[in-house]
């Protein structure tokens, strides 16, 4: 009914085991407490068929971890069976089906509820993750209810959506992958785009990621004056995982037959309104690539790289520059909308001042105001890589040794 | 008809812990916390080989020394199977007690002042260590608990959740719990 333990984990996520490890390689007791199963959102929450964006070497955690195809990549339900794996591996003390109610500050240490027991520690991690729940905007309440609505969370493939046409709303990768299958089952598919980052899966014949982290990008740190709704919201770059990691834009949806539409604004009745200047989003997208592909350009002149040119990347696709202003969904046949407009999160249960206006975490690079409590798991928590797999293990490594100091001077401060 | 049918009915005494006077110690408190303030000591002497006696002469509370009824003292020594003559509990026992008391003892205020009769409290407390770490055998090894485990039965005159609540609260009011599992800071010098 009552645990102490020096370290609580909120979260049995590739970010708290990976911890796990790290706090375990510095003899730090602690325990994990996990709402579901290990890796739950990759059990329950991916779609079937969807495949990790990274290739493996960058899905990779600290300690023991080997796998056959570094440059492969990986079905989220592959990943999920590979966390299970590595949570028996590193022996985490993971504790499921134990969902948290409560987490405060009493008495000089932290008292949490959770599973219908309360746990007492010196330090608590919230390792929770970052896509929490489906960000969907407010106004989509206002569609009629003929109109289904589905969230990424929720979908489970196009043959599960009703016949007819789909809009889907959001052009990042989930935005795009979804397009692309729901176009080929037959229904026919309008993409709201809005802000987007193109990027080709190869350049010069090498894996993008590869360069990225060649170039030093993915090591980029926090920057200090950015707002950190923007750096939590940054659009994941448009690419696919699945088909060994096929080549996937606006202009191979267009000529799959997806219709390109601007950003969806608002809706009244069934009717959807639209930013019409669809040509604006999509030259700031082809900005962002090509700023991309110069960084990736620098560093191989820099390095004397005798990798075959590729003026095909350079290319600006050709691409609808004006959208509709409106489109009334039945009278268009849409039946359907898929929101993947990224996502949320919500700590309704923790009652420390560490929240932002926002409902966000406030956190230093991991710390937060409050002594003792941090955070793991966020996009450019401490790095640009820390949105992905490999960084995330990364930043367990450098949290690691700071929670350590932490509970040191935590005994020191009782006195 | 009255206020008077309104009120709750008054707390009274119950598993012979003075209810009322306890509540008004709370709100005496309450208003000069400084009396809240207290210092524990233990004097100890040693006796022969591993065993010792340690004595509870008084302590500082409620703004002043303070004396227990009657004197107390506990003997600690090691057992038989550590070249020790069996004296007493060994010390790290004597710890194990101090968990099992302490909660105990916030089981039965809690459960007056909740006015909650109480018909039994038992408890069961383990500690494991490793010993080669005390005997300097292994380095590796912790000199102390590595963990400490208390399973507590109750019986009482309300459901099982009403019980469990009042078991969960002792905890998170147990200073032997508290200082077992928070740490706190320890200083050994010299005394002239």
């Amino acid at each position: 009914m009552s645990t102490a333990t020096s370290v609580l984990i909120l979260g049995a996520g590739q970010a708290g085991l990976a911890l796990s490890w790290s706090l375990s390689q510095r003899g730090i007791d602690h325990i994990l407490l996990e709402r579901g199963r290990v890796g739950e959102r990759w059990h329950a929450e991916r779609w079937p068929g969807l495949h990790l964006l990274t290739p493996n070497w960058m899905n990779r955690l600290p300690g023991p971890w080997s796998e056959a195809e570094p440059e492969g990549f990986m079905s989220a339900a592959g990943f999920a069976a590979r966390l299970k794996n590595y949570r028996e591996a590193i022996s985490a003390p993971v504790i499921t089906g134990c969902e948290v109610q409560s987490v405060e500050r009493e008495n000089g240490r932290f008292r949490v509820v959770a599973g219908g027991r309360q746990w007492f520690a010196r330090a608590v991690v919230i390792a929770t993750g970052a896509c929490d729940l489906p960000a969907v905007p407010a106004w989509a309440k206002a569609l009629p209810k003929e109109i289904i609505q589905v969230v990424p969370t929720r979908y489970r493939g196009a043959e599960a959506l009703p016949e007819g046409g789909v809009l889907v709303v959001g052009a990042s990768a989930t935005g795009v992958q979804l397009a692309a299958e729901i176009q080929a089952s037959g229904r026919p598919v309008t993409l709201a785009v809005g802000r987007h980052v193109r990027a080709p899966r190869r350049y010069r014949g090498r894996e993008i990621f590869e360069l990225l982290s060649q170039s030093g990008f993915l090591d980029a740190s926090r920057p200090e004056d950015a707002d950190p709704a923007h750096l939590m919201a940054l659009p994941s770059l448009q690419l696919t995982g699945s088909a060994g990691g096929a080549a996937l834009g606006l202009d191979r949806l267009q000529a799959m037959g997806v219709r390109l539409v601007g950003r969806a604004l608002g809706a009244e009745g069934g009717t959807l309104h639209f930013e019409p200047a669809l040509g604006a989003e999509i030259d700031a997208g082809e900005r962002r690539r090509r700023k991309l592909l110069t960084q990736l350009e620098t560093h191989l002149a820099e390095t004397g790289s005798m990798l075959p040119a590729d003026p095909e990347a350079w290319r600006a696709p050709d691409l609808p520059r004006v959208g509709p202003e409106r489109l009334h969904l039945p009278a268009q046949g849409i039946r359907t909308v898929v929101w993947a407009t990224g996502f949320r999160r919500a700590y309704p249960w923790l009652h420390l001042p560490v929240l932002n206006s926002a409902g966000e975490l406030e956190t230093d690079r991991g710390t937060t105001a409050v002594p003792g409590l941090y955070a793991l798991g966020l996009p450019f928590l401490r790095h640009r890589a820390s949105a992905f797999i490999h960084g995330v293990g990364r930043d367990a490594e450098d949290l690691a040794p700071l929670i350590a100091a932490g509970l040191r001077r935590g005994i020191q401060l009782a006195a | 008809m009255t206020t008077q049918t309104l009120e709750k009915p008054a707390k009274t005494a119950m598993n012979g812990v003075d209810v009322p006077t306890f509540l008004a110690t709370l709100g005496v408190v309450g208003e000069t916390p400084q009396i809240a303030q207290f210092t524990f000591r233990a004097d100890g002497e040693w006796l022969s080989g591993t065993h010792s006696r340690t004595a509870f002469t008084g302590f500082h509370g409620a703004m002043q020394e303070m004396q227990h009824r009657r004197d107390y003292a506990v003997e600690c020594d090691h057992p038989q199977v550590l070249c020790g003559a069996d004296n007493g509990v060994t010390p790290v026992e004597l710890l194990l007690a101090a968990l099992a008391s302490c909660i105990t003892a916030g089981i039965g205020n809690i459960a007056s002042i909740r006015q909650v009769k109480l018909h039994a409290v038992e408890t069961k407390v383990e500690g494991d260590i490793n010993l080669n770490g005390i005997l300097g055998l292994d380095k590796s090894a912790r000199n102390g608990f590595t963990g400490v485990r208390m399973a507590v039965k109750i019986r009482g005159d309300a459901p099982q959740e009403k019980l469990r609540e009042i078991v969960e609260q002792s905890v998170a009011r147990s200073a032997v719990f508290d200082v077992l599992s928070n740490g706190v800071p320890v200083s050994v010098e010299m005394a002239g």
